[in-house]
Parts: structure tokens; C-alpha cells; sequence
């Protein structure tokens, strides 16, 4: 037992390494190439100039005038009269919110909206923007919009397009609903585009099962055999089972373990241990 | 290190209950909830260390499985302190991360792959 007085002479401590389990399902988000990128935003950016959809801030008044300005003209074609139209718009404009509600219902805006409009099954298409810090935030949105099978792409500058065009700081996830009249030209233009998302335990697509089944041939033996074993007892005991309650697990992939070493971190501040202080006693 | 082989069937074991709890969850959610019932219990045992990412997913009431989908609905909460709110649908408990600030990667704790 070393006194804490000399402690300073020894070095080194014995660094225990912690094992823990780690999550074997790891979801990333497909990479889009640049060129699907650039065009997913050029559309996009064109479609909400032609459309005016736009978001007044009434707070900031300073902001507000070259903003407005610009907007009246990109978006009104007849610069004729600028002065009267000005004044005419700015009058419209100081109700603070969007300027076409009906417009702003086809989108569900942020997160937290498109979560809610994804759980429901109401979006066409998602777009999430990939500068999201920290990630965790939009992470959940890959099996969600998994699970729905509704097209999601990633996009690294959705944010810094988009937001200024709507008159918002930041966008993070952007989803087009269902009944969208005015979106679904640029819908259908970018569905294609999007590489699909992989979800292992999702069997909506056969195709992606079929082909993770070729590859990973030597760790399904296993698992498969004995699940399928299991299956035909149960088909042979029990026939009162219906056929609905029989899992398919022929495609079933078990992930390789993922085990996660922990080692404290050396530069850990502790807490300088309580001496008791037995002066008293 | 033979601490690690004896741990390492155990760790098999937790991982794929871990993962037949998903395979199981559109069909069953009872037998989802009874595999990560299991799955905590062996790893309490065994006095195993589970990853954070794993044990958001299991709810710690009712231990059932929660999917960003199905299960547990996820909510960004908090202006000056943005934090995700997991809601776990069957038992109705909240619960609360924060979502830490840029360049976060983990938890104190570094890990080495050795």
C-alpha cells in the first residue's frame, strides 16, 4: 500500500481495459455524388424562389430591408414600378410569418416536424442536410424513414442553400408531404437520385437481403441452420399455429460481435481523495 | 487476456439477443420486450458494460425495444440547451439527453481498439 504521499515516484499505473458491448448495427447515410447533389439543390433552390415561400421575422428589423429587397427582386419580374410596389409589399409584408401558408403546409420544416409527419406516413420525400452537429440529431431520421420506406437523402449543404432562401437560420431536414401539388415535379425529379437506404432487419427489400446473403456465406451458416431446425419442430408440433406467427428467418444475418475496449482516460480530473481527518478523535 | 475470452461467449450471447429483438419487432413486440429483458439480465449477471447507443434503444421500465419508428418517439426539445427527448410509447417514460455541443465524440471514457 503506497501513501499518497509518494505518489509522484511511481509512473505508471496498471490501466485496466474495460470491455463493453457495442451497438452492432451501425447506420450511415449513403454518400450522394456531387453531381446528384448540385442538382437536388439547384432544383430546389429554384422551385422555392418561383414558388415565394418565405419566412418574416418581425424582431429584426435590420435585417429585414435588404432582404426584402432582394426577394422583391428575384421574385417579381416587373421592376417597372419599384418604388410603388415596394411600399405596396412592405405594407403586405410586416405581418410577421410566411408569406403562403398553404405552401408551408405541403413541407414539414425541422426536425422535429418531419419526425412527426414521418411517424404519421406522410411524407413523399426527405432531405436531411449533413452539417448537422453532433450527428446524433438527425441519426434517427435513417430507420425511421426505413421503416416507412420513404426516400432519404443526406445532402452536405442543404442547410446553407435553403435556410437563407426561406428567411431561417438553419435547416436541418427538410420533407415534402403527400398532398404537395407544387413540389411534386421536384419530387419525382429527385427521387431518383437518392440511393437507397439500408436497414438490415427491414424486409421490405428482398434485394438488398439477396445480395448481403451472398456475401456474408460463412456466419449465416450457423444461425440459419439451427432457425430453420427450430422452424420445422414447430410446424410439425404445433399445427394449430397459423402461418402468420412462422418468422422468415432465412434471411436473417447475424452481425459479427462488436465489442468496445474501454481504457480511463489518463487525463481524467479526479476528485483529490478525502483524507479522514482523525485529529479530533 | 482470459478475462476477456470467458466474457466473450457472454458478450456473443447479449449481442445477439440484442439483435433478434429487432428481427423480432415487427412481428411481436412482446417478444422483443422478453429478449431485452433477458438481455439486461444476463448482462447484470455477469456485471457486463452495454453501450450507451445500446441502452438508449432498450427502455429502462418497461424493456422494450425502442425504435426510432416504432416504439419510441424522439424529440428535439431546448433552446438554450438542445437535448432529444426519448419517449418510450408502451410505458410512457421520458427520457433525456443532451445533445452535446460540436466535436463530441464519446463519453469521457476513450476507447483504444487494441
Amino acid at each position: 500500500v503506497i501513501q499518497p504521499g509518494t505518489a509522484t515516484l511511481r509512473k505508471a499505473k496498471k490501466i485496466t481495459v474495460k470491455i463493453c458491448l457495442d451497438n452492432p448495427f451501425v447506420f450511415q447515410w449513403k454518400t450522394i455524388e456531387g453531381e446528384d447533389m448540385h442538382f437536388i439543390l439547384q432544383t430546389l433552390e429554384e422551385r422555392i424562389k418561383h414558388v415565394g415561400l418565405k419566412k418574416i421575422e418581425t424582431p429584426r428589423k435590420k435585417k429585414r430591408s435588404p432582404r426584402k429587397i432582394q426577394t422583391e427582386s428575384k421574385c417579381d419580374a416587373s421592376t417597372s414600378k419599384l418604388l410603388k410596389k415596394e411600399e405596396e409589399a412592405e405594407g403586405h409584408r410586416q405581418n410577421p410569418g410566411w408569406t403562403d401558408i398553404s405552401i408551408r403546409r405541403q413541407l414539414a420544416i425541422g426536425v422535429n416536424e418531419v419526425t412527426k409527419a414521418l411517424e404519421k406516413n406522410e411524407l413523399l420525400l426527405l432531405l436531411v442536410c449533413k452539417s448537422a452537429k453532433p450527428a446524433m440529431i438527425t441519426s434517427h431520421l435513417i430507420q425511421l424513414s426505413a421503416s416507412r420506406a420513404t426516400p432519404a437523402g443526406q445532402v452536405p449543404r442543404l442547410s446553407e442553400t435553403v435556410a437563407p432562401l426561406l428567411g431561417l437560420t438553419s435547416i436541418l431536414a427538410l420533407g415534402f408531404k403527400k398532398q404537395s401539388d407544387k413540389f411534386t415535379e421536384v419530387v419525382e425529379a429527385i427521387i431518383p437520385k437518392i440511393p437507397a437506404l439500408e436497414v438490415p432487419w427491414f424486409q421490405y427489400r428482398t434485394e438488398e437481403s439477396m445480395a448481403y446473403a451472398h456475401t456474408d456465406s460463412s456466419e449465416n451458416h450457423k444461425p440459419e441452420q439451427l432457425a430453420e431446425a427450430l422452424e420445422d419442430e414447430l410446424t410439425s408440433q404445433k399445427r394449430k399455429r397459423t402461418e402468420s406467427n412462422q418468422l422468415d428467418l432465412s434471411n436473417v444475418i447475424l452481425q459479427p460481435l462488436k465489442i468496445k475496449k474501454l481504457v480511463p482516460n489518463p487525463n481524467k480530473i479526479k476528485k483529490p481523495p478525502r483524507k479522514k481527518k482523525k485529529a479530533f478523535s | 487476456m482470459a478475462a476477456a475470452v470467458k466474457d466473450r461467449e457472454a458478450l456473443q450471447r447479449l449481442s445477439f439477443l440484442f439483435q433478434a429483438a429487432h428481427w423480432v419487432l415487427p412481428h411481436s413486440p412482446a417478444l422483443a420486450r422478453f429478449y431485452s429483458f433477458t438481455q439486461r439480465g444476463a448482462a447484470r449477471r455477469l456485471v457486463l458494460r452495454l453501450a450507451p447507443s445500446v441502452k438508449r434503444m432498450v427502455c429502462r421500465r418497461c424493456c422494450s425495444l425502442l425504435l426510432p419508428g416504432e416504439g419510441g418517439g424522439q424529440r428535439l426539445r431546448g433552446r438554450g440547451q438542445p437535448r432529444t427527448v426519448l419517449r418510450c410509447r408502451t410505458c410512457g417514460r421520458c427520457r433525456r439527453f443532451l445533445c452535446h455541443g460540436q466535436n463530441w465524440d464519446g463519453p469521457v471514457l476513450e476507447s483504444r481498439p487494441t
